[in-house]
């Protein structure tokens, strides 16, 4: 252990935590029940003050640049030229920290137009619209960001967002392998939905859902005991194990796999007059005395009335649970910056480190300061330098994206993608399964992100890699580009209608060239077009046949703009 | 005392890390000399090993009835055969089917009959799932039949042909994932669009009304536009979408797409196979495997006939006996049937026994007990029938076949080691076919009487 800490401290500088290696060796079945893991303590709450006007410095700089007047234009629609690097909380402070050590250059300040873009997505996998961008960019005040990352976690689409997240993670699918069965698998997503809307801390939101019993119809959250194949405690304390604790049961060992898997062995399913209703209850048959290890060596007595479930949970998300917070936080990390710092997220332990510790130790402890508040930890998370930094890399690109030096590009999210497309352009999407009865049907206009069922599925989706929820690995959903997906952005007939007839796009057709233009780029791309993208415009019309030159260019312009690299990446 | 149990953890931990590692390359090394013997041994044993190039799979999903097709019971009488009381003789003697399926009686000697098959599902989900993959449900999600081909006839041995080495007309499965663990890179290209209209519009592939020289306009735009990607250009973050649109462009300006177009099929053919959406099917995915497409499944659904079972069979058999008996005939004329597997299968039968009663009045329930497939060309032997069920088609009396065992013998016939491997997700080595039946499922071993 001393000597692999050490290879590992000269490996990875400075980045690697003492909390880290614990990580690696928390499983120990042996270990007394006093043997907590040991937890940094937190350090002193920074001064608001401090961060916000950092945050002001960052922005402001920005702000004066472009505010809404696109003739003056920037070096580039991405950036701000700056070279200033302003912590603006403690992500800030251990990203820096390991990008000096390693002697990374951290990349610019992203612009206005690309942050506003970039927060859409991430917070709530939509688009600004036409106006939301022009009065983002015009809005002088310095915390214009922070104003509009309020306003977006407060909406809606951020729950539904999560709740496709989690939903993922969770499995939550009516059909094969899962077999939820759709009511239920729309009663487990509403559950996630309506425990983000009243903004439940993490923490009770898993709780609540480990300590379940009732109808698989009526109480949603018991569907996390059938979101699986095999319906018995191995399979129960291996789901745990993935979704809550970033760790594969298969790896774990054997003593502690069977002390994991003896919390759920009283769990019982038994099938009412409902068809398909399925009620999960602690057996009374099975009741007696309950004495367990828990994951961290701990021993647990309980008596017979006891669930020994609670007991685990009471554990799991008790704060200093460092295999609870940091599980959580490395997932949400990822779901934002769209790289985690231990990877797979669903991986964590045995020999995945993670590329910044301090990083991940000081989203943990922030995690647990909050109580367990997604909202407050995804603000905290945008709200760093750190993630506004711009696309483009200043260092080695495969060390700036391994270190958080740059945002990464990647692809839009398959639902994200269609759900966009289909904001723009004013159009809607069928979604609908009549595989099995009951028929699941949505009503037209219904977004791909809110779809409750990853059973409910189109060839879009499935092209673009949406994942199947077969095991809730992070590993399922595919979002690298591949030639099908080109072409079917290039050339079905699906977008193209889209493009050409959508009703939120049809009107601007008939605009004059710049206004065209300007709004066309705002819609699409949530910027304003630059001189160089103007001028081709025009030079490639008037190189066209007469006929070709208006409608037919406007509309080849909007096509251009949806197969851009540019839209079908996060930026 | 922490310190010291993290200690004895760590290297028990690094002993098994190190022993499983020992095992595992071990394993692989036994693996691949074993299979190397194995492909030997199937090839010795199997004259059919290796025949096949490709594989059409008829997939008719709802679960079509085997006493009204392939295994009629004409003494089972009424309450059983309802209006099909008098099945038809094939050209081979001896073997027998519905009498609604007259063209399908012609060709007997080009198919063979799999009566025997049996894996006791009747929920569609389980049933699609364990009749595509040769699994019962459990801790993985295997991939179906067509994606193990796609990646070990296709993806993996340097397929480089423009259309997808795995086509599904028209929509992907919706009941399972057909990729299973094998992930994203193995999924079905699903054309979308209507067969049944011509131009048939693959979804990306052949789009109306925009000519090649707008399509060249329109690329220009683009990368006169390309300010993302200038910006980007050093980073080498977008380099793999710019290789994917370069190939999708080649798809857009090539000729590939005109192996969707069948407005330039002979009158003749396109009469022998008939003009609606099942029959326009067959014809596509006969020109999809003559241009090398390894595997094409096309989805034909409505089978799922609770209720009004034989109106459906009145409407649906018909256009179905006479596409599957032209595509055999004409594959056949091609010589192309030699090299050409036709796979015809639901995922389950269905109840022998009418539901007359209210609210089914003449309908058929789900039955996994019994059912029937059929398998031509690529090395099976047609004019065969393989096992046999009860007088009233209930139960197999004789040679069980489990999914597996079919789906085993197409990997074989198209060269692929039964006992070949796949790696999951979580790096554990699975047979492509289970070496022991499933729990709950008979196997009567490979198809070797009509291999």
């Amino acid at each position: 252990m001393r000597i692999f800490q050490i290879i590992a401290v000269a490996v990875f500088a400075a980045c690697v935590s003492k909390a880290d290696m614990m990580m690696s060796g928390g499983m120990d079945s042996d270990a007394s029940a006093d043997d907590k893991p040991a937890q940094k303590t937190p350090p002193p709450e920074k001064q608001k003050k401090t961060a916000e006007k950092a945050a002001q410095k960052n922005a402001s700089k920005n702000g004066a640049k472009k505010a809404g007047n696109p003739e003056k234009e920037p070096l580039s629609p991405y950036e701000v030229d700056s070279d200033v690097f302003i912590s603006v909380n403690e992500i800030d402070e251990s990203v820096l920290h390991c990008l000096k050590i390693l002697d990374i250059k951290p990349a610019k300040l992203c612009s206005d137009a690309v942050f506003a873009r970039r927060v859409y997505l991430d917070l709530t996998a939509s688009l600004p619209t036409e106006d939301e961008v022009r009065a983002f960019l015009a809005d002088k005040s310095p915390d214009k960001r922070g104003k509009l990352v309020d306003k977006l976690l407060a909406s809606e689409k951020f729950a539904t967002l999560m709740t496709m997240r989690f939903g993922d993670m969770l499995r939550i699918k009516a059909e094969f392998p899962i077999n939820l069965w759709p009511n239920a698998a729309q009663a487990y997503s509403r559950f996630i939905y309506d425990s983000l809307v009243r903004n439940d801390p993490y923490g009770a939101i898993v709780r609540k859902i480990l300590t379940s019993e009732g109808s698989n119809f009526r109480e949603g959250e018991v569907n996390f005991f059938r979101a699986m194949q095999a319906r018995n405690s191995v399979s129960i304390a291996s789901c745990a194990a993935l979704s809550f604790m970033g760790m594969r049961y298969e790896k774990m060992p054997e003593t502690a796999r069977h002390n994991l898997a003896a919390f759920f062995d009283r769990l019982s399913y038994k099938s009412t007059k409902e068809w398909k209703e399925e009620i999960v209850f602690a057996d009374p048959a099975k009741r007696a005395p309950f004495s367990g290890t828990l994951p961290d060596g701990s021993a647990v007595s309980l008596s017979a009335d006891a669930d020994p479930r609670a007991a685990f949970a009471d554990w799991l998300t008790k704060k200093g649970n460092p295999y609870f917070s940091r599980a959580a936080a490395n997932r949400i990390w990822s779901w934002l910056f769209g790289r985690a710092i231990v990877s797979p997220v669903d991986d964590m332990f045995a020999d995945n480190r993670a590329v910044n510790a301090e990083l991940l130790d000081a989203l943990a402890l922030k995690f647990e300061a909050y109580n367990f508040d997604i909202r407050k930890l995804c603000r905290l998370i945008v709200m760093s330098r750190t993630y506004q930094q711009s696309p483009i890399p200043r260092a080695k690109p495969s060390e700036a994206a391994k270190y958080f030096a740059a945002y990464p590009v990647r692809q839009l999210e398959a639902e994200t993608a269609i759900d966009v497309i289909c904001e723009i352009t004013g159009t809607g999407e069928i979604y609908e399964s009549t595989t099995p009865e009951p028929y699941t049907k949505f009503p037209s206009g219904e977004s791909a992100v809110a779809l409750p069922d990853g059973s409910v599925t189109t060839s879009f989706l499935e092209l673009f890699g949406r994942p199947s929820r077969d095991t809730g690995l992070d590993s399922e959903r595919a979002a690298s580009p591949s030639a099908s997906q080109k072409l079917y952005m290039i050339n079905s007939a699906h977008i193209r209608s889209k493009i050409e007839n959508g009703a939120g796009i049809r009107p601007i057709y008939s605009k004059k060239p710049d206004e065209f233009l300007d709004t066309a780029y705002l819609l699409v791309l949530s910027r304003f077009p630059t001189k160089a993208e103007r001028e081709a415009f025009y030079k490639i019309r008037d190189s066209r046949r007469k006929n070709d030159r208006g409608w037919t260019h406007y509309v080849d312009t909007v096509w251009a703009l949806f197969n851009s690299e540019e839209f079908i990446n996060k930026h | 005392m922490k310190m010291k149990t993290k200690h004895i953890s760590r290297r028990l931990f690094l002993k098994d890390a190190a022993l499983a590692a020992a095992v595992a390359s071990s394993v692989s090394l036994f693996d691949r000399s074993a299979i190397a013997a194995q492909e030997a041994s199937a090839k010795a044993k199997l004259p059919s090993f290796g025949k096949a190039k490709s594989v059409i799979q008829l997939w008719l999903w709802g679960g079509p009835s085997q006493i009204d097709t392939f295994d009629p019971k004409p003494a089972a009488g009424y309450d059983y055969c309802g209006p099909y009381s008098a099945p038809i003789n094939t050209n081979v003697d001896g073997i027998v089917i519905g009498q609604m399926l007259p063209e399908l009686a012609k060709c007997a000697d080009k198919y063979s009959v799999l009566r025997g098959v049996s894996h006791k599902q009747n929920a569609h989900e389980t049933a699609s799932y364990l009749t595509q993959t040769g699994r019962m449900p459990g801790r993985y999600v295997y991939p179906c039949a067509g994606a193990v081909v796609s990646k070990f006839m296709g993806v993996d041995v340097g397929y480089s042909k423009m259309i997808p080495p795995y086509i599904v007309m028209t929509q992907p499965q919706g009941r399972f994932s057909e990729s299973g663990f094998l992930g994203a890179r193995y999924k079905p290209f699903a054309t979308g669009g209507d067969p049944a209209r011509i131009p048939f519009e693959v979804e990306g592939i052949v789009a109306r009304g925009i000519d090649r020289d707008r399509q060249e306009t329109r690329r220009k735009i683009l990368e006169a536009t390309n300010t993302f990607g200038a910006a980007l250009a050093d980073s080498g973050y977008l380099k793999q979408g710019a290789a994917a649109q370069e190939q999708a462009y080649n798809l857009v300006l090539g000729d590939s797409g005109k192996v969707f177009d069948i407005s330039g099929e002979p009158d003749e053919i396109r009469k022998m196979y008939g003009r609606d959406r099942f029959a326009n099917s067959c014809l596509i995915a006969r020109r999809l495997i003559e241009y090398g497409v390894p595997y094409v499944t096309v989805n034909y659904g409505g089978w799922d006939t609770h209720k009004g079972h034989f109106e459906a069979m009145g409407r649906m058999l018909p256009p179905t006996d006479r596409a599957i008996a032209a595509l055999i005939n004409d594959l056949g004329k091609r010589g192309m049937l030699d090299s050409t597997i036709v796979w015809v299968t639901g995922e389950f039968g269905r109840t022998p026994k009418i539901s007359w009663e209210p609210p089914y009045c003449g309908g058929r329930g789900h039955w996994g007990d019994a059912f029937s497939m059929l398998v031509a060309g690529g090395g099976f032997k047609g004019g065969k029938v393989v096992g046999a069920t009860d007088d009233k088609a209930e139960q197999v009396v004789e040679r069980f076949i489990s999914p597996g065992d079919v789906i085993g013998s197409i990997y074989a016939n198209l060269g692929i080691n039964p006992d070949a491997t796949l790696t999951t997700p979580q790096a554990d080595v699975v047979r492509i076919v289970p070496d022991k039946p499933e729990e709950g499922i008979i196997s009567g071993g490979l198809l070797t009487e009509i291999m």
